[in-house]
């Protein structure tokens, strides 16, 4: 299922009208909406981003995308990809392989740990 | 305007419409200006001898005998520095009991600045209003358009606008103003003793309609006087140009022109552009910034007038009542301001970009989650703070009643982020994080 259509589903029926899947399948959406389609035309760094970083980035994504995670209810999984998100956008915007680039790469492994 | 010796009278009328008189006569040029029984004309249709006058008093009780006498030139406009604080009408005669001005005489409605002398606008305008600077930041040589159904109070919110501007000059261009929105107009300038800043054209709507056609270029004549002759910074007001596109469909309508969509002349965008495309920045500094008002009939965007307007100028300004808040507001989701990738984060602090989209991004989610509330969904903490944001962020920021500079509206933004949200949920680059994050 998509994103979209699972967000339409969602407003239909009310959060606790759909499967927790539903809110995964929104929220891995909003991951691939928020760290690879937004690019900030305005940021230095984020402006433009090299072919290998740009694969490495957006194999990350996937590969958050397609881990199965372990929610009790549907309000947990939106602060959880909140933090995912935020992690990766700080990612976006720090040089890559950098300090920072790779301290931001292990919270986020640590952040991904967390509910597998 | 007087008629002079050795001029033809004619005195056979051809054909009379409700606002056009024809009559044969030779040696006329396009545009010019005559006289019928006293009333004021200008050409509009030339085929062979047969000339068309537009009467812009209308026709009514003018005999197929009237005397038409032909004025040799098209309407101008005398330019000196004693413009500065007169009131004129659409034809340029003073009606503020002054004597008439005295200068050069140039025709209105000229072609717009050369590209090539033309310099990429860069210099923002500081309104106070946040709607405006925090969101939509204009700049001066910015054409720009407030988008407002005809019950809001777009006169005050361009008047302030206009004070707040450090122009050199403003001029108004009044186009069908109710006697009331024109002395509001002269008693805001009159009490900001800003009086030798400002020239009006005022139209109202005691006037006849299509007098008003000539307003826009009368200002914008005497706009680029100031720009060009006198490099000075130049604010354009016109208000409201949906009543001058109204007036030029009843002339088109007349002239039997086949009507395009709305009952709208098919020259509307042509004749829409020769107006907005006057904005201009000059690289000695002189510039003409135009801020107009395009009223719309139940909010509605796709009316021809709107349409056109919105593929002319560089973004507009869309003005809403927020029910939840009780004030009008510069609705966030449909405005925009094309040039303000010019200057935000360059001329402005540099979190402006990051936190101006954050905020709205906080503010759409507050859309969503009132959606969720009105539909009868039960809310979740995210939701419930998200609506305390947006009518905070609502009243603080997005009202017309706001006049803060560009740093505190920066400022408030972020402790709106602070109170209501987690660093995750802001997500704004770490840097400016670590800066400007009011919580722990």
């Amino acid at each position: 299922m998509r994103g979209k259509e699972a967000s339409e589903q969602i407003n239909i029926l009310g959060d606790d009208g759909v499967p927790i899947n539903y809110h995964l399948s929104f929220w891995r959406g909003e991951v691939i909406d928020f760290v690879i389609l937004q690019q900030d035309a305005f940021d230095d760094i984020d402006k433009q981003t090299s072919l290998e970083r740009q694969k490495f980035l957006l194999e990350k994504v996937l590969e958050i995308c397609e881990t199965d995670f372990n929610f009790e209810s549907f309000d947990e999984v939106n602060p959880y990809f909140k933090r995912i998100i935020n992690n990766l956008k700080q990612m976006n915007y720090s040089e890559y392989k950098s300090e920072k680039f790779n301290q931001y790469l292990s919270e986020l492994t640590t952040i991904t740990d967390e509910r597998k | 305007m007087e008629t002079k010796a050795f001029q033809k009278i004619y005195t056979k009328i051809i054909q009379i419409t409700k606002a056009t008189c024809s009559l044969r006569a030779s040696g006329i040029g396009y545009e010019e200006l005559a006289m019928i029984n006293g009333r004021l004309a200008q050409v509009v249709k030339i085929i062979g001898e047969v000339v068309t006058l537009q009467v812009f008093g209308g026709t009514e009780g003018i005999p197929t005998n009237a005397e038409v006498v032909f004025m040799g030139k098209p309407p101008v406009i005398k330019v000196s520095d004693d413009l500065a604080g007169r009131f004129f009408n659409a034809f340029g005669y003073p009606i503020d009991g002054g004597p008439e001005v005295d200068g050069e005489e140039r025709e209105i409605g000229g072609p717009s600045v050369n590209p090539v002398r033309r310099k990429q606008p860069s210099e923002l305008i500081a309104t106070g209003i946040a709607g405006i600077d925090l969101n939509n930041t204009i700049v001066t040589g910015q054409k720009i358009p407030f988008f407002a159904d005809p019950d809001q109070p777009f006169n005050q919110v361009m008047a302030m606008v206009a004070m707040r501007a450090k122009a050199d000059k403003i001029i108004l261009g009044g186009m069908g103003l109710t006697n009331d929105d024109y002395l509001f107009y002269k008693s805001v300038f009159e009490n900001a003793g800003a009086l030798d800043r400002i020239i009006c054209f005022v139209n109202t709507t005691e006037n006849p309609p299509i007098e008003r056609l000539l307003v826009p270029d009368m200002a914008l004549t005497a706009a680029e006087y100031f720009a060009v002759d006198k490099k000075q910074s130049v604010l354009v007001l016109l208000t409201d140009m949906t009543l001058y596109a109204d007036a030029l469909s009843i002339v088109s309508n007349r002239m039997d022109q086949i009507p395009s969509k709305d009952s709208m002349p098919g020259s509307l965008y042509s004749d829409l552009a020769k107006i907005y495309e006057k904005a201009v920045q000059f690289p000695d500094g002189g510039s003409i910034t135009i801020i107009a008002v395009t009223t719309l009939s139940g909010g509605d965007i796709t009316h021809a007038i709107p349409d056109n307007t919105g593929y002319i100028t560089e973004g507009q300004l869309f003005l809403r009542k927020d029910s939840d808040i009780g004030k009008v507001i510069i609705d966030p989701f449909r405005s925009l301001s094309r040039l303000k990738q010019l200057v935000i984060g360059q001329k402005t602090r540099k979190d402006h970009p990051q936190v101006m989209n954050t905020a709205i991004r906080l503010y759409a989610d507050a859309a969503q989650a009132k959606t969720k509330l009105e539909n009868g969904f039960d809310l979740t903490d995210y939701d419930e703070r998200t609506l305390k944001f947006g009518k905070e962020y609502s009243d603080k920021l997005l009202a017309i009643d706001v006049n803060i500079d560009i740093d505190t509206m920066l400022d408030t933004a972020w402790n709106l982020f602070s109170k209501y949200f987690s660093k995750a949920e802001v997500a704004i680059r770490s840097e400016f994080m670590d800066q400007y994050w009011k919580g722990e």
